[in-house]
C-alpha cells in the first residue's frame, strides 16, 4: 500500500516539477530576491521590518501561485481529462489515490518553498548584514524559519481543501474557485471577527450577519492563525502556545479534510 | 531546443529594453497619481483595508506609508499643505499604522509632522496606538506625553504618559522624569512632580540614578518653599513680590534656597516661580 | 474470467435531468484465454460497460466479478491491464516515468520492471522517444504508450477500449500482432472496437450491444460460416446495390442485421 502511495506521490511530484509554471515561479523568486535587497532602502528606520515583510509575503504569494496554478491544473486534468484512469486502473483504492495525490502536492510545495526560502533568506541575510542597526533588536533567524514553517502548514491546509472540493465537484475549475474563496474567507476571518467585536454602538451590525459569520468561523479554516509575519518582522517574541495551537489546529484540520475527501471519493464516479 | 531558449532570451531582453525605455514615463504616471492635486476617491475605512489585505498586512502597510511619503514629496514645501491635504496625509498614516501597529516609520513621520500640520489629536491617537503595541519602546509614550504638554497644555495626561515612558526598559529615565517634573513646574503642579520623583526614587536601585533624581527633587522642593513664601507674602501685602529678594527683606524666608542646577529664580506676574536655566533640556524629536 | 451479472447503469447528468439508461441488465461471461470483441455503434454502452468493469463508475444494480473477486475491490484490478479510449496522460512525464509508475503501482519488482519496460518500449517502437515528454506526442504515439502502460505488469486480462482508433495502418498491424501474441500466451483480451475487419481477424467470440442491451453473443467462426452461405438474405435498403453488398464482410452483415432488428 505504502509502495503504491509513494509511486503516485512520485509521479505527481514529477509532473508538477516539470511544469512550465514552476519556471515562472522561480523567475519571480529571483525578482523578489532582488526586491528584498533593494525595496527596504526606501524606508527610513524599519528597514529590517520591510525586508522581512517582503521576504515572507513573497514566499506566501509564490506558494499560493503554486497551488492555484500548478496543483490545481494537475488536479483538474485528472478529473476533466481523465488522467485519473491511469491511476484507478491500478490496484489503488480511492483513499490511496487521495493520500498519494496529497503527498505529491505537499512534497512539491515543500520542495518549491524550500528553494524560494533559501533564496529569500540569503536576501534577508545580505540586507541584515548591511543594515544591522535597523533590524529589530530581538530579530532571530530561528523565528523567521518558524514563520516559514507555519506558511507551509497553511499551504498544506489549502492543498487539502483543493482535494476536498475536487471530491465535491465534477469540474476541476470549480474546485479551484472554491479553494480560492476559502483562502479569501480564511485569511480575512480573524479581521472580520475583530471588526465585529470592536464595532461601536454607532455602527450596528445586523444580528443575522453576526450569526452567519459565527457559523463561518466553525466551517472555514482560520488561516490568520498561521500568520506570524508581523511578529517576526518586529522581533516580537512568538509565544510557543500560539505556535503549538496553530500547529495542532492545522494538523487536525488537514486530517479531517483528507478523511472526508477519502469518504467522498469512495462514492465518486468518473464517467 | 537551444534555439528555443535563445529566442525566449532575446524576447525577454527586448521586453526589458522596452520597459527600461518607458520606466521614466511609468514612474511619472505613478507620481501623478499620488500627486497633490489628485486625491483620487477616498481611502477606505481601516477595518476594510485590513480585511481585504488577506494576510499581507505588513506589505500593505509598507505601501500605504510609501504613498504618504510620496504625497508629501509632491509638494515643494511642507507649508504648502492645506488642511484637507493634511487630512489626507493622516488618513494614509492612520491606515498604515492600523495595519501594522508596530511599524515605526509612519509613527515617526506622524510625530515629525505635528508641528506644521497642527493635527494634534490625530497624531496623539496614532502615537498612542504605537505606544500600546510597541510595549518595550519608550519613545512613543514619550512623544505622546510631550505632545500633550507642548501642544495641548494637557499637563495631567502629559505627566501620565511621560511616566509610562520612563518605566520602559532602556529609557533615559533621568531625562524623562526631569522633563516631566520640569513641565509640571511650569504647570504649578509641584506636589505632583514631587510625588512622581519620590516614587521614582523608591523604585530605583541604581545609585547614580537615585542621586540624579534626588537632585531634581531638591529643585522641586525649593520651588515649593518659594511658592509658599510668595503666597504668604501676598497674604501680608496684598500683592505678589516682583523680586525674590523681597521675600528675604520681609523676613518671610530666612535664606534663599540654592538651586542644584544653578538656575536663577524669577517671579512671574501671576505669582509663579520661574527658573531661568542656562542650558535647556532639548527634546529628542 | 470476467462475469457481468445483470449489470444495469443509469446516469443522471444533472440533478434535475431525467435518468438515462446506459446499460440494461447485461449478463456476460468471458472465458479465460479468449479474445473477446465488444461491438456496438456510438453511444451503445460499450465504454460504460468497460468503465464499470474498471470500477470508474458503479453499477446501479448487479455485480461484476473478475476471477471471482468483486470489481469494487482494488485487488481485482491487479489482474487487469487497461487502455482508455482516448489516452491522455500527464503532459510533462516521459514514457519511461509513466511505465515505471505503472509497474510500481501494480507491485512489479524493480528488477523485473526495468526489463519489462525496455522490452515493451522496443516492442511498440517507442525506444527513440522514451525520454521525450508526452506533451509532444501525436495521438497514435500516445495510443502506443497507453498500450505499453496497460501491459507493463504482464496482466492476466487486458481490457482495451478502442485500441485501433487513431492508429495508422502500421500501428494497427502492430497492435493486431500484439493481441495475437497475448492470446498465444494464454492471456484474456477484452476489447471494444468500431473497426469490424480487425474484430473478424482477431476475435474468438463477439458480443454486439445496442442501446444498452446485449443483442448478439456468439463465436466468430459460426458467424462467418453462416453469412458466407446465405449471402442474399440481408435486408438492406433497396438503394444499396449488390456491388455494395458484395464487399460487406460477414461480421458487417451481422452487425447491420442486429442493429436493424
Amino acid at each position: 500500500m505504502l509502495y503504491r502511495i509513494l509511486s503516485l506521490q512520485n509521479i505527481t511530484f514529477k509532473e508538477g516539477i516539470k511544469d512550465k509554471s514552476i519556471l515562472a515561479i522561480f523567475f519571480i523568486a529571483i525578482l523578489t530576491f532582488i526586491a528584498i535587497i533593494i525595496f527596504p532602502n526606501l524606508f527610513a528606520r524599519d528597514i529590517g521590518k520591510v525586508c522581512i515583510d517582503v521576504a515572507l509575503s513573497s514566499i506566501t504569494l509564490l506558494g499560493l501561485i503554486l497551488i492555484f496554478f500548478t496543483c490545481s491544473s494537475i488536479l483538474s486534468k485528472d478529473v476533466d481529462k481523465k488522467t485519473i484512469y491511469i491511476v484507478l486502473a491500478r490496484p489503488f483504492s480511492r483513499a490511496e489515490y487521495i493520500i498519494g495525490k496529497y503527498l505529491g502536492f505537499l512534497s512539491l510545495e515543500v520542495f518549491v518553498i524550500t528553494i524560494i526560502s533559501v533564496l529569500s533568506t540569503v536576501g534577508v541575510f545580505i540586507c541584515y548584514h548591511y543594515n544591522i542597526h535597523y533590524f529589530p533588536k530581538h530579530f532571530s533567524f530561528y523565528e523567521y524559519l518558524l514563520a516559514i514553517l507555519m506558511i507551509i502548514e497553511m499551504l498544506a491546509i489549502l492543498i487539502a481543501l483543493l482535494l476536498f472540493f475536487s471530491s465535491l465537484t465534477t469540474q476541476g475549475f470549480t474546485a479551484t474557485i472554491l479553494t480560492l474563496a476559502s483562502y479569501i474567507i480564511g485569511s480575512s476571518l480573524n479581521d472580520v471577527l475583530d471588526t465585529i467585536s470592536n464595532s461601536s454602538d454607532s455602527i450596528k451590525i445586523n444580528k443575522g450577519i453576526i450569526y452567519v459569520i459565527n457559523l463561518v468561523k466553525y466551517i472555514f479554516p482560520n488561516l490568520s492563525l498561521f500568520d506570524f509575519k508581523l511578529e517576526v518582522a518586529h522581533g516580537v517574541k512568538i509565544s510557543s502556545q500560539n505556535i503549538t495551537t496553530a500547529f495542532l489546529y492545522g494538523i487536525i484540520y488537514i486530517l479531517l479534510l483528507i478523511s472526508l475527501s477519502c469518504l467522498l471519493y469512495k462514492r465518486k464516479e468518473f464517467p | 531546443m537551444k534555439s528555443k531558449y535563445l529566442k525566449s532570451l532575446l524576447i525577454i531582453l527586448f521586453i526589458s529594453f522596452l520597459i527600461a525605455l518607458h520606466i521614466k514615463e511609468v514612474a511619472s504616471i505613478y507620481t501623478k497619481r499620488c500627486h497633490k492635486n489628485n486625491q483620487i476617491g477616498l481611502i477606505l475605512p481601516n477595518s476594510f483595508i485590513k480585511i481585504t489585505s488577506f494576510g499581507f498586512k505588513g506589505l500593505r502597510s509598507d505601501i500605504l506609508y510609501l504613498n504618504a511619503v510620496n504625497f508629501l514629496m509632491s509638494f515643494d514645501q511642507i507649508s504648502d499643505l492645506k488642511e484637507k491635504d493634511w487630512h489626507w496625509f493622516y488618513r494614509l498614516i492612520d491606515a498604515s499604522t492600523y495595519l501594522d501597529p508596530y511599524f515605526q516609520d509612519p509613527l515617526f513621520l506622524a510625530n515629525a509632522m505635528i508641528w506644521p500640520s497642527k493635527c494634534y489629536n490625530t497624531t496623539i491617537s496614532i502615537l498612542k496606538r504605537g505606544a500600546k503595541f510597541r510595549s518595550w519602546d519608550w519613545r512613543f509614550p514619550f512623544f505622546v506625553g510631550f505632545d500633550y504638554f507642548y501642544f495641548l497644555k494637557d499637563y495631567k495626561n502629559g505627566t501620565k504618559w511621560l511616566l509610562i515612558a520612563s518605566k520602559k526598559r532602556h529609557s533615559p529615565s533621568i531625562l524623562l522624569v526631569s522633563l516631566a517634573s520640569a513641565l509640571t513646574t511650569r504647570a504649578g503642579q509641584l506636589s505632583m512632580g514631587i510625588t512622581i520623583l519620590k516614587n521614582q526614587i523608591a523604585h530605583t536601585k541604581n545609585k547614580k540614578l537615585k542621586k540624579a533624581y534626588k537632585k531634581r527633587l531638591r529643585c522641586l522642593e525649593n520651588l515649593v518653599i518659594l511658592e509658599r513664601a510668595i503666597a504668604k507674602y501676598k497674604k501680608l501685602f496684598g500683592h505678589y513680590p516682583s523680586k525674590i529678594s523681597q521675600l528675604l527683606n520681609s523676613h518671610i524666608l530666612k535664606k534663599l534656597p540654592h538651586d542644584p542646577f544653578g538656575a536663577i529664580y524669577k517671579i512671574t506676574p501671576k505669582g509663579h516661580v520661574k527658573r531661568i536655566i542656562l542650558k535647556k533640556i532639548k527634546n529628542k524629536t | 474470467m470476467i462475469q457481468f451479472k445483470k449489470v444495469s447503469k443509469t446516469y443522471k447528468y444533472n440533478f434535475w435531468d431525467k435518468k438515462i439508461t446506459a446499460l440494461k441488465e447485461l449478463t456476460l461471461t468471458i472465458e479465460k484465454g479468449e479474445v473477446f470483441g465488444f461491438l456496438g455503434p456510438n453511444g451503445a454502452g460499450k465504454s460504460t460497460a468497460i468503465k464499470l468493469l474498471m470500477d470508474f463508475i458503479r453499477p446501479s444494480s448487479g455485480m461484476i466479478l473478475i476471477d471471482g473477486i468483486d470489481s469494487k475491490e482494488p485487488q481485482a484490478r491487479r489482474l487487469l491491464g487497461y487502455l482508455p479510449e482516448n489516452p491522455y496522460f500527464y503532459d510533462q512525464l516521459t514514457p519511461k516515468d509513466l511505465l515505471s509508475f505503472g509497474a510500481k503501482a501494480s507491485g512489479v519488482k524493480p528488477k523485473d520492471a526495468k526489463k519489462r519496460i525496455s522490452y515493451l518500449l522496443k516492442k511498440l517502437e517507442l525506444e527513440h522517444v522514451s525520454k521525450r515528454r508526452l506533451r509532444q506526442f501525436s495521438k497514435g504515439m500516445l495510443q502506443r504508450v497507453g498500450l505499453a502502460l496497460s501491459l507493463v505488469h504482464d496482466p492476466q486480462v487486458v481490457v482495451l477500449d478502442e485500441p485501433m482508433s487513431g492508429l495508422d495502418p502500421l500501428g494497427r498491424t502492430l497492435v493486431s500482432k500484439l493481441i495475437l501474441e497475448l492470446k498465444e500466451r494464454g492471456k484474456t483480451v477484452f476489447f471494444s472496437s468500431h473497426i469490424l475487419s480487425d474484430i473478424e481477424r482477431l476475435c474468438d467470440r463477439i458480443a454486439i450491444i445496442h442501446k444498452g442491451e446485449l443483442r448478439f453473443l456468439g463465436y466468430i467462426k459460426n458467424v462467418i460460416s453462416k453469412y458466407n452461405e446465405q449471402e442474399q438474405d440481408i435486408s438492406l435498403p433497396p438503394k444499396e446495390t449488390t456491388s455494395y453488398k458484395r464487399i460487406l464482410s460477414p461480421v458487417e452483415k451481422l452487425f447491420i442485421e442486429v442493429i436493424n432488428q
